[in-house]
């Protein structure tokens, strides 16, 4: 059951929250919704106000303004140990005076729950995250990775209906955070609760969330699911952040076909883009065109097959080349400035023994109209 | 086969540093070991070695003043040591968790008992005493009811600061994991707080208790004619002669001392690993 599917109630409803640090806005007016069962990601860079959204959640901290409802609950005046949500930090915050088996117990020990009861639930939450048999260790002679799972069972155990997750991949090392992704999209099939994830990491949020919200300086710029933001972002931040892109500025001169045409004077160009929406002509506006949209070929080369529904074109010549191994990243300089060096991503679909492209090689770009999304700020 | 030079921070293999760890010790222990030594001393000067004997042991031993004294000691160290503990513990945890007007302040004077001189403490402590005018002759525990609060004025600071030491490595989000769990104040304190400050708590208590043993000038000024603690009856007796006796008692204190250091070491080792011990096993 993904979040689309379930559509249902929101278990979480944020309406225009604030919280101030001192002079600055940790969260700016943020509205939000979480459906019951999504994988949810808060994105952004670091103090854009996430890990801030995620504390008011799990009421670490207490809102300036605004409200938050889980599952149904004004959570107002409500403090963190009655919450049904719990938290894994970002230190894991293991207790470290006890063993792993009476640190997944603590939860429901606190809770008001039996002995017995406590060690069932714990021993079930410790199993989820594959540490069964680890109970009797002490958490000093565990390694990040267990250390992690014991955080999560000791969150699972509480049985919350949102489960917090502060940056839980960013100290693990590459291999291991890959493993933990795919295991973390497994778990919350399994436990079918809510996750909400706090990452800087786009990566991450990409490839687990269902939906994610992009937030810069506390605000919310986008909430939408992985695709959409890569594809369609609504402004300069939200496609700069996720992915790379190229952006060129320009005022949109002619408007027909859901299309409009850009004259970019930075490039001296005039760049074609599907998919506008409103009033556009005379207004300026950005084109954002991701590199691995952008074909790169010889100026005397045939065109590719797909030629007829490409209309833009550029030429220069290639001043970077990054080669990273599943794909090259080509810089190609077309005109002065920033926005004249433009990237294009080629995949490295053969084996072949030379770059089929060198630095100071002339090079002609192209594209189709609907691979630039046109953005208004 | 040769040893190989030195390394750079291998000093215990250099020469002119085993010759100063070596005169410390002698500086540091020699006077100790002559105490010990001499109290086996069959030799009523006590200046030159005239044989082994116990008999002063025995002497100290049926000694009613002394062992009165020593009796005193304990249960003032004992008494001052837990106040001291508790109110070190609330102090440390209050300037670490909390924010108020005059933190600072308050800060300072919490350790300003370690830093002014013990006679100034001594004369303001008799000068207070006497102000209110606490009974001199109550009964014995509540007797030693001046000396015991004189101690803990100053042991207390000492608790405080090594735990205050202690809570600055705790991780603020252990307490948040716990809130988030579903612990209340109380437990938060009881389950995650306070076994983090354990062992600062046992090291303090560990220093409040020697310190309140030992303490002569403080006790001197709060002590009246019918609680004479140990080190103020031994300097009572010294004024006479330095006999094998006093010898014989002191050696006594030390043995406490050191038994209940190393007790406190080893239940303090046996709850923390240490930090070596760690990675020993997959």
């Amino acid at each position: 059951m993904t979040g689309a599917e379930a559509g249902g109630a929101p278990i979480v409803r944020v309406e225009r929250l604030r919280k101030r640090f001192g002079g600055t806005a940790a969260v700016d007016d943020v509205s939000l919704e979480i459906r019951a069962g999504e994988f949810f990601a808060l994105l952004g860079p670091s103090g854009c106000g996430k890990s801030t959204l995620l504390r008011l959640l799990a009421g670490l901290e207490h809102p300036d303004s605004g409200s938050i409802a889980i599952d149904g609950r004004d959570m107002a005046g409500v403090p963190a140990n009655r919450r049904p949500v719990n938290m894994v930090f970002q230190s894991y915050a293991v207790f470290p005076h006890m063993s792993v088996l009476d640190n997944a117990a603590y939860g429901p020990r606190v809770g008001g729950a039996g002995r017995a009861e406590a060690r069932a639930r714990a021993e079930e939450a410790l199993e989820l995250v594959n540490l069964a048999g680890y109970g009797s260790r002490s958490p000093d002679r565990l390694s990040g990775g267990e250390r992690q799972r014991v955080a999560l069972a000791r969150a699972l155990a509480r049985r919350p209906r949102v489960l917090l997750l502060d940056e839980p991949l960013s100290a693990l090392d590459a291999r291991l955070r890959e493993r933990m992704r795919l295991e973390l999209v497994r778990l919350r099939e399994t436990v079918g609760i809510t996750f909400v994830i706090v990452t800087h990491d786009q990566e991450e949020a990409l490839s687990m969330a269902d939906r994610a919200a992009v937030m810069n300086e506390g605000r919310i710029r986008q909430t939408a699911p992985p695709a959409e933001l890569y594809e369609h972002p609504a402004d300069r931040f939200v496609a700069g952040f996720i992915g790379s892109v190229n952006l060129f500025s320009g005022i949109v001169r002619a408007v027909g076909d859901g299309g409009v045409a850009v004259d970019a004077p930075a490039i001296g160009a005039r760049i074609e883009a599907a998919g506008a929406r409103g009033p556009l002509l005379g207004r300026p506006v950005w084109i954002a065109v991701r590199p691995e949209k952008i074909a790169i070929a010889r100026p005397g080369d045939a065109p590719p097959e797909r030629a007829p529904g490409r209309r833009n074109r550029l030429s220069g010549a290639v001043e970077e080349v990054s080669y990273l191994g599943g794909v090259s990243v080509y810089g190609v300089r077309v005109a002065e400035g920033a926005e004249g060096l433009v990237r294009a991503a080629r995949a490295n679909a053969e084996r072949a023994p030379s770059r089929p492209f060198a630095r100071g090689d002339r090079v002609t770009l192209h594209w189709p109209a609907e691979a630039g999304a046109v953005l208004e700020s | 086969m040769t040893r190989a030079a030195p390394g750079p921070l291998e000093y215990t293999r250099r020469a002119w540093m085993r010759l100063a760890l070596l005169s410390v010790f002698v500086f540091l222990y020699a006077p100790i070991a002559t105490l010990v030594a001499f109290s086996f001393n069959d030799s009523r000067r006590n200046i030159v070695w005239r044989g082994f004997t116990t008999k002063y042991y025995e002497k100290a031993m049926a000694n009613e003043g002394l062992i009165e004294a020593f009796a005193n000691s304990l249960a003032i160290a004992l008494a001052s040591t837990v106040v001291a503990t508790v109110l070190g513990a609330i102090a440390a945890y209050t300037l670490w968790r909390f924010r108020f007007p005059l933190k600072p302040l308050y800060e300072g004077t919490v350790a300003l008992p370690i830093v002014i001189p013990e006679i100034c403490m001594g004369v303001a402590m008799l000068a207070f005493f006497a102000r209110i005018g606490w009974p001199n002759d109550l009964p014995w525990p509540l007797g030693l009811g001046r000396i015991t609060i004189a101690h803990v004025s100053f042991c207390f600071p000492f608790v405080a600061v090594v735990a205050r030491a202690r809570l600055s490595s705790f991780n603020p989000e252990m307490e948040e994991a716990a809130r988030d769990l579903g612990a209340g104040d109380w437990a938060v304190l009881r389950d995650v707080v306070i076994p983090h400050m354990r062992p600062g708590l046992v090291a303090g208590a560990l220093l409040a208790f020697t310190l309140s043993l030992d303490d002569f000038v403080i006790t001197f000024f709060t002590s009246g004619p019918e609680t004479v603690t140990f080190p103020v009856k031994v300097y009572s007796m010294v004024r006479f002669s330095v006999t094998p006796e006093v010898n014989a008692a002191s050696t006594v204190l030390i043995a406490i001392t050191v038994a209940v250091t190393a007790a406190a070491l080893w239940v303090q080792n046996r709850q923390a690993p240490a930090p070596g011990r760690r990675e020993a096993r997959p």
